[in-house]
This record gives C-alpha cells, structure tokens and sequence, in this order.
C-alpha cells in the first residue's frame, strides 16, 4: 500500500514537471487542505490564510523541480507553506516582535477547556495572537523547531523566541480565563 | 504551572500538526492563472524549439527520401523512418546546446528524459503518420504518460475538461471580480448586558447568516442581537453576507461570556506533590468571577491546616510552616456570586503525594 502511494506521488510530481495540468489540478487538491490548515495557522485571518495557500503553491510549482525525492514529499510542501507565511507575514510590515502585551492577572489556567475545543476553534485563538507570538508558538510548539533554529529563521534574538513562546502560551491561557482584558 | 503550559502545546501540536482543512474555491483558479504567465514563457520556447526540430526532421527526411530513391529495397522504409526520426531529434539538439544551457527550466521536456514513454508514443504512432507530425506530437508536453492508472487519467481528464470548457476569458473575468472584491467586512461588537450582546455588521443588511459556534444559523440583518445567557466561556460568531461592494463576504469574532454562575469553570485538582518541581505544586482552585470566596483544608482528624480568601492564594501542602503529611485531605470550598448573598459549598478529597511526581 505505502509502496504504491509512494509511486503515485512520484509521478504526480513528475508529471508537473512537465506542466502537465491535469497532475498540478490533482496535486492542489490532494495537498490543499493540509497546507491550508498551516496557513490559517500564520496568518491573522482566513482571507490573508488565502492569499498565504495561493503564494504557497505558487512557490511549490516553481520550485517543484528542486524536490529531489529524497524524504517525504508532504515534509517538503509543509516547509514550503511555512517560509511562504514567514515571508508574507514580513511582507505586511508590521513590528512583529515589539509588541508588548502586559496585565494578565489571574493565570491559574484550566486546559481542560482548550482540550475541548477543535482545530477550527484553536485556530481562531491562534488567529487572535499578535504575529510575534504566533510566528513563534507555531514553530515551537507544531512544528516542533528549537529556538535555536527559530531564532536564526525570523532573525531575532533567541532569547526573544523563548520570551515570545513563553508570552503566547499565557496569552492562550489568558484567552481561556480571563478574556474580557485580551478579546476585543 | 509549567505542566500546564507544555499541555498548551501539545494541546495545539495534537489538534493542528496534520490538521486538513479544505481551502475556499477559488484559490486554485488564481493559483493557475498565476501559473499561467509563467508557463505561457515555457511554451513559446518550446515552441520555438520545435522549429528547430522540424528543421533537423526535414533535413533528415531529405536525407531518407534520397537515400530510399537510390535504395534498390522499398521494405526497410518505415524502420528506417524511425531510426532517422529519433536521429533527426538528437541531432537537433546537438546542434544547439546552447540553446538548453539558456534554459535550464525546459530540459523536462527534453527527449533524453522522457524517452521511456515518449518512445511509446512515438512508436505507436510512426505506423501510420509522417515523420514531421510525429516530432510535433513528440514536443507537445502534455502527452497523457505512463504511471497513472486508468483511473486516476479519468478523473485527471474530467477535471481538465472542466478547465477547458470554463476557458480563458471565464478565468480572466473571475480573477477581476477577485480583484474587485475586497475584503471589508467587519463585526462590531456591543454588550449589552452580562450574557446578552449586540453585534452590527458593517456590510449591507440583507441576507445576513449569524453562525454562532459552528452549529446554529440565524438570518438577520445587519444589526443582531444574542443572548448566552447560562452558556458562560468562549463563542464564536461568523457573519456571511455581503460586503459594501456587494461582494460575498465572511467576518468572524470572539465573545467570551462571563458566567453568572461561577461553578461552570469551577476545578479542584485531585492531588498536589508539593517537591518544588514545578509540577502540582501547590492546589489551585479554577473558578469564575466571585463575589466572595474561602478555602478551607482539613486532614484526617478534621484539623483545619489551611485557609484563604481569595483564589490566588492556593495551598502548598503545609499547615503553617510545616510539612503535612501525606494522604487524604478534605477541602472545603465555600463562593458566592458577584451581587449576591448566598454562599454555596463544594466539598472533595484530595490526595498529598509526597516523593512521587
């Protein structure tokens, strides 16, 4: 099963190469959902989450030659989405890692609540983060990056992911418990 | 605490790492159309290429047909035709190396690497067509190849035949109504009370779709009014309507609802492990908004070892100064509402660990 998947795969890629358009239409809706999902992560709202995916696959057609099969072809097309949403969020020109959020008061936070919620529901939450702390959250906590690495990935200091992390996570508590401060 | 922060995280990484969400339509359109400026380059070249094919084709066909005017034996044409057919190819393009050197992007559709299934094609077809239509068939880059199943070619060519019938002009004067359409449309919030809230639209005011949670639909105007009353925490509401420039448009806010009664968020963990590891450390009481508060912790001989007014202060497993013991203890958690007298009592056991996580 897995063998066959994996023969498909490569000859769908194959075949964009060739600008076929029927195997490009094809690869947009196998991988479409997936790479929305970590688009609508990014971004701040559904319609920037929009215009993140179009970018993103944009990027994947010309850059789909580059793709030298070595490891997963989903693994590729993730990274791709995320340094597209990386630059795009650059791209909007706002001071991502300046913002300061202060005054959470009362942090003693139930996860119970996040743990019943859906993806959308948690996406929404995530949408609601200032970018900095969603640029930073996502890499850390999903895509699972060191800050280290995402330090040197967003160009800032590594401290400032940690403190960036650090910040989002109560802000995501905060979200939870005490949200007549921090939702509009 | 931080148990409860790396929770976070693997709250989100479960629900979000392979999350699949199905994009809107329309992004696909715009992501060929973007597309399509790029490979309209592609094409002249190949194009372009072809010429030169034909060129090195025609030359050779020249060649062949001379060669078979002297040939004393008229059975070896077609296996002759296709040798020189497939010569022809090479040679043109070892005539203009340079040409692929310009263009490294084109060498997909070089001979070379497609000669597998290219050969197919060409061989099948050589049978019973001149040499130069076959050259041209053999450049055309959207030769069905093999390695799909049948299948997979009857659902690739429903949907190209889709593409084909929608045509370029549809595309074109959809990707301007995309650019006229910009996204404007915004919730505005209001509350009106504890549990009830106003939200006004600032789109046009018929057919307005209120979803509130995902679950319930209301068709409204631009102003709408709900109420959560006794459904304290997060809501979600969505409009779907249309914007000012008559464009369909979505807008989405968050509500939280503060509950009147403070118990909905009310938690008493089950145990503490006061070690200084930062795990459990001390009993934390949740809770909503309250007008008054108080914890009492009583162990087994029902000696009071705690107490507090407020949900900030949490116990730590000591009664003064000094360590209790582990085991069993009973907390007692008296609240009462904002604005009023009554005071209710939860009661449960918790459990002191000491020496474990």
């Amino acid at each position: 099963m897995a063998i066959t998947v994996d023969i498909t795969e490569k000859d769908l890629v194959q075949a964009c190469l060739r600008q076929d358009g029927k195997a490009q239409t094809q690869l947009y809706k196998k991988y479409s959902p997936v790479m929305f999902a970590i688009c609508l992560r990014y971004s701040a709202n559904p319609d920037n989450a929009k215009d993140m995916l179009q970018e993103a696959f944009i990027r994947v057609f010309d850059r789909l030659d580059k793709f030298r099969f070595e490891g997963s072809f989903e693994g590729w097309l993730k990274r791709v989405a995320v340094t597209t949403c990386l630059d795009f969020n650059k791209k909007l020109k706002i001071e991502p890692y300046a913002e300061e959020i202060d005054n959470f008061t009362h942090l003693g936070a139930e996860a119970g609540v996040l743990s019943q919620m859906g993806a959308n529901d948690l996406i929404n939450l995530l949408q609601k983060l200032p970018v900095g702390y969603r640029t930073v959250f996502n890499l850390f906590a999903i895509e699972g990056y060191g800050h280290a690495e995402i330090a040197q990935m967003l160009e800032i200091n590594e401290n400032t992911s940690k403190t960036q992390l650090f910040k989002a996570r109560k802000m995501l508590q905060a979200f939870v418990l005490n949200s007549d401060k921090s939702i509009e | 605490m931080s148990e409860e922060l790396n929770h976070i995280d693997q709250i989100f990484s479960k629900a979000l790492d392979n999350a699949r969400i199905e994009p809107p339509a329309g992004v696909w359109e715009s992501v060929s159309s973007g597309m399509s400026s790029a490979t309209a380059v592609k094409t002249s070249f190949v194009w372009f290429k072809s010429i030169w094919l034909w060129t090195g084709l025609s030359v050779l066909s020249l060649a062949t047909g001379a060669y078979l005017y002297l040939s004393p034996k008229p059975t070896a044409t077609l296996a002759s035709e296709v040798k020189g057919g497939k010569q022809g190819i090479k040679q043109s393009e070892n005539q203009q190396p340079e040409f692929y050197n310009q263009s490294p992007e084109n060498r997909q559709v070089v001979p070379e690497k497609n000669s597998n299934t290219g050969n197919l094609n060409i061989a099948g077809k050589m049978s019973s067509l001149p040499v130069e239509s076959e050259a041209a068939d053999y450049i055309e880059p959207k030769i069905q190849h093999a390695g799909f199943s049948d299948e997979k070619l009857e659902v690739l060519s429903a949907t190209k035949q889709i593409e084909t019938k929608s045509g370029v002009s549809g595309q074109d004067s959809r990707q301007q109504a995309a650019l006229q359409c910009v996204h404007s449309l915004h919730i505005t919030v209001e509350a009106l009370g504890q549990s009830k809230w106003r939200f006004t639209s600032n789109g046009r005011s018929e057919s307005c779709y209120w979803n509130i949670n995902s679950s319930e639909t209301i068709r409204g105007g631009a102003q709408f009014e709900y109420s959560f009353e006794g459904k304290g925490g997060i809501h979600f509401v969505s409009l779907k309507a249309k914007n000012l420039q008559g464009c369909d448009d979505t807008a989405r806010t968050v509500v939280v609802v503060q509950s009147e009664s403070p118990e909905t968020m009310l938690f008493i963990p089950d145990y503490l492990t006061p070690n200084a590891d930062g795990i459990n450390d001390d009993l934390k009481v949740g809770i909503g908004p309250v007008g008054g508060y108080n914890l009492l912790v009583f162990d087994k001989f029902n000696r009071q070892v705690f107490m507090s007014s407020s949900p900030e202060t949490s116990w730590n497993g000591k009664a003064g100064f000094i360590d209790c013991e582990p085991g069993v203890y009973t907390v007692v958690l008296s609240y009462k509402t904002v604005g009023s007298a009554n005071w209710k009592t939860v009661r449960k056991s918790v459990l002191l660990k000491r020496g474990e996580e």
